[in-house]
């Protein structure tokens, strides 16, 4: 993120009052400064003259002179109070630090003025002002921002979303510490803030019950009527929906904030700042626009569902229709989005953005080259189906013990001899046998060995069945 | 009715194959066993069932079989075949020709009748043994057993040649190596030898053309990594070499060669 510019700052001046030139340029002060500088003065000296007695203490006239833009050493600062103080109170009034100040403001080089300012917060020299830095500036300032407030500032401002070291791992985490311990550093923490920003910050939810716009049914351009609170009947225009606090900022309801000068955004001339105001989503109902016969009514919807997805081709996604609640036939249509950067001559045309230049992995063909994928999986994996290959055969199986003379002739003499074939019987060796059996069978008169017979029959015979398997396997 | 209980005993001991009962917690050594044939009973010759016996895997792998699990594949391929009987107690008898004889166990009896435990140990002397086949001596132990034997026999070689279960039982682990190294040398007498230099130079292989190497296959490995990697696309390591082509028979590294024309007239005689 940047305030003002990405290069480094390296010239380092520091605009010191000189003595001999101040008596004179007296008359000038009045003359050349702006009425806009005077009054930064003014504002710059009523803030931090914190006791109100209508003088700057050391402690203070340094941070005033911070705030407006000069970085002061401590002797610089000593001097300054020491030419002006008559009673040894070591104070400063308001009239010599207009006097002061106004001299410096006329001496200062504008280009040098914006290096300045960026370099007051720059303190770590990074180039760009981060979160880290900011809290540095804020304490100096003696402000106890809270890290939620000065992360808020710097999204404020921050264009090219690089978030500039939001997140550090050594960073105090206050959502992890328990509720009771958090509600008492935040406490602790608004007693230093700025009175103006005082329980201004709403509760941040949890990042499980954040809520997108789309998922929260309300975006920015919408209508929303407030139906709660000071603005109660209100309509306003959305500026902004928060998913971290739930809230919206509302185009008409702000509150003044003071704000010190290094905090203003581009275009801010004054320390007073109109800053739109956190307002609940309970607590606002969205409003549908209608124009009938050139009279704008408004439809408010006391409740919204949302209903099946269609693909927007202003927002280039796929986002679900808004409804009203009981009521489905009316539509709240989402409203154009308001930042739509435009086509120039630098940018790539949609179509080549949207073309499809790699292949999701299906079941059929896998993204992965079949030579790189031995690479990519794990080699010593449980699951992997490891193969013996032949050297491990060799020795796992080992060597032989060669045959002697006498096994030679034997295995020789085995292969020699002819096979042994099961061949089915023939038909008359069948007759025969069956011939044999009848005969025998016709001869045996006891009943109980036929009945022995009989059941040995039934019985089965493995090996027998194995034996017509073979014969009936040969066959085939 | 003695002569019936004899054969349930007999019947029992053949349900349990004994050459399957691989770890046995006693020796058996002086029973014999019977086998009922056809006229009358013939009694099968006496032998030593070894105690506590090493179990070797004789299962036969192939090449692209998954890995069985819980087998260790050995760092080398063995110098030597897996012997079925190598014992596991009184281990000596691994180192000598020892003729399954092994330590007994006896109570030596006083005047007063204590008994002690006593062992017997085999008569083992020392000897150097003429092999005819590898013509040189050989220095072992053996018991004065196996020396009787030897004589009937009629020398070393005889004794470990002969292919009777009973002799390869007894002969332990160092006959069964001997008679692995005689065996290779009877193999080698058969191909031959030539003359080179004043000396005899064994003829390392003969092809089914005839061919006669001279060389080992240590020694015609280099050449055919050399064509395998000129063959590649891309460089092949040593160790990936070794590991497709080293455990090749000799025959299957010639044929690979004479496919990539090499000339290998220098290697044969």
């Amino acid at each position: 993120m940047s305030f003002i510019g990405r290069e480094r700052i390296s010239s380092n001046h520091s605009v010191t009052p000189q003595k001999n030139n101040r008596v004179n340029n007296n008359t000038i002060i009045k003359n050349e400064l702006l009425d806009e500088q005077k009054a930064e003065i003014r504002e710059a000296f009523q803030m931090f003259d914190m006791n109100g007695d209508g003088c700057l203490d050391y402690h203070e006239l340094k941070v005033a002179f911070r705030s407006l833009g000069f970085d002061l050493s401590k002797k610089e600062v000593l001097d300054i109070i020491k030419e002006y103080d008559m009673d040894d109170s070591r104070l400063i009034t308001y009239d010599n630090f207009y006097k002061t100040v106004g001299e410096m403001i006329i001496r200062r080089d504008p280009i040098e003025e914006i290096r300045r300012a960026f370099k007051l917060f720059d303190v770590d020299g990074t180039g760009s002002i981060s979160l880290r830095n900011l809290r540095k500036v804020s304490k100096d300032l003696g402000e106890n921002l809270t890290d939620e407030e000065l992360q808020a500032m710097i999204d404020e401002f921050d264009f090219d979303e690089d978030g500039e070291s939001t997140k550090n791992r050594f960073m105090r985490d206050i959502s992890k510490y328990t509720e009771s311990h958090k509600k008492e550093i935040i406490k602790m923490k608004q007693i230093t803030s700025m009175p103006t920003f005082q329980n201004f910050f709403p509760d941040k939810l949890p990042r499980s019950k954040q809520k997108t716009q789309f998922e929260a049914g309300i975006i920015e351009g919408d209508f929303a009527y407030i139906s709660q609170g000071k603005h109660k009947g209100k309509i306003a225009q959305v500026l902004n929906y928060s998913t971290e606090y739930d809230t919206v900022a509302l185009s008409n309801i702000t509150s003044q904030k003071l704000l010190p000068k290094t905090f203003w955004p581009e275009g801010q001339t004054s320390h007073v700042m109109e800053f739109p105001d956190f307002i609940p989503r309970k607590d606002i109902k969205v409003a549908g626009k209608e124009k009938v016969d050139e009279k704008i009514n408004y439809i408010v919807a006391d409740e919204i569902v949302l209903k099946d997805k269609y693909y927007d081709e202003r927002y280039k996604k796929w986002i679900p229709r808004r409804f009203i609640k009981h009521h489905e036939n009316i539509e709240i249509p989402w409203p154009n989005p308001s930042n739509v950067l435009e086509d120039n001559e630098l940018s790539t045309p949609e179509e080549i953005v949207m073309e499809k230049t790699f292949e999701f992995q299906s079941i059929g063909k896998s993204p992965i080259p079949s030579d790189c994928l031995n690479e990519l999986r794990n080699p010593y994996s449980k699951y992997k189906i490891k193969k013996l290959d032949g050297l491990q055969v060799s020795k796992l199986n080992g060597v032989e013990m060669p045959m002697t003379k006498e096994q030679k002739i034997w295995k020789l003499k085995q292969e020699e001899k002819p096979k042994k074939e099961l061949v089915p019987l023939s038909d008359d060796i069948k007759e025969f046998i069956g011939e044999k059996m009848a005969n025998h069978l016709n001869k045996i008169e006891s009943p109980e060995l036929k009945l022995h017979l009989e059941h040995l029959s039934k019985l089965r015979n493995r090996d027998f069945e194995n034996t017509m398997k073979k014969i009936n396997g040969n066959n085939l | 009715m003695f002569r019936n209980i004899i054969n349930l005993t007999h019947s029992l001991a053949y349900r349990q194959p004994i050459f399957n009962l691989l770890i046995r917690p006693f020796s058996i050594t002086s029973i014999n066993f019977t086998v009922k044939k056809q006229g009358g009973i013939k009694y099968d010759q006496t032998y030593k069932i070894t105690k506590y016996i090493k179990k070797i895997d004789e299962n036969k792998y192939t090449i692209g079989q998954e890995h069985p699990k819980g087998v260790k594949v050995p760092k080398s391929i063995p110098e030597f075949p897996s012997y079925k009987y190598e014992t596991r107690f009184f281990k000596r008898q691994n180192f000598g020709l020892y003729g399954g004889l092994q330590r007994k166990r006896s109570k030596s009896s006083s005047k007063f009748l204590t008994k002690n435990l006593r062992a017997h140990l085999p008569n083992i002397q020392k000897a150097s043994l003429w092999s005819e086949i590898l013509n040189k001596k050989i220095k072992t132990r053996v018991s004065t057993r196996v020396l009787r034997t030897l004589t009937k026999e009629g020398g070393l070689d005889q004794y470990l040649l002969k292919d009777k279960s009973a002799r390869i039982k007894t002969m332990g682990l160092y006959g069964w190596k001997l008679r692995y190294k005689l065996l290779k040398k009877l193999e080698q007498d058969e191909r031959g030898y030539f003359q080179f230099e004043n000396k005899l130079k064994p003829i390392q292989h003969i092809t089914k053309d005839g061919r006669k190497f001279i060389s080992s296959k240590e020694e015609l490995l280099p050449l055919l990594y050399n064509e395998i990697q000129n063959d590649s696309y891309y460089p092949i390591k040593q160790s990936q070499m070794e590991r497709q082509y080293s455990w090749l028979s000799y025959d299957e590294i010639v044929n690979k060669l004479d496919d990539c024309n090499v000339d290998l007239t220098r290697f044969t005689v």
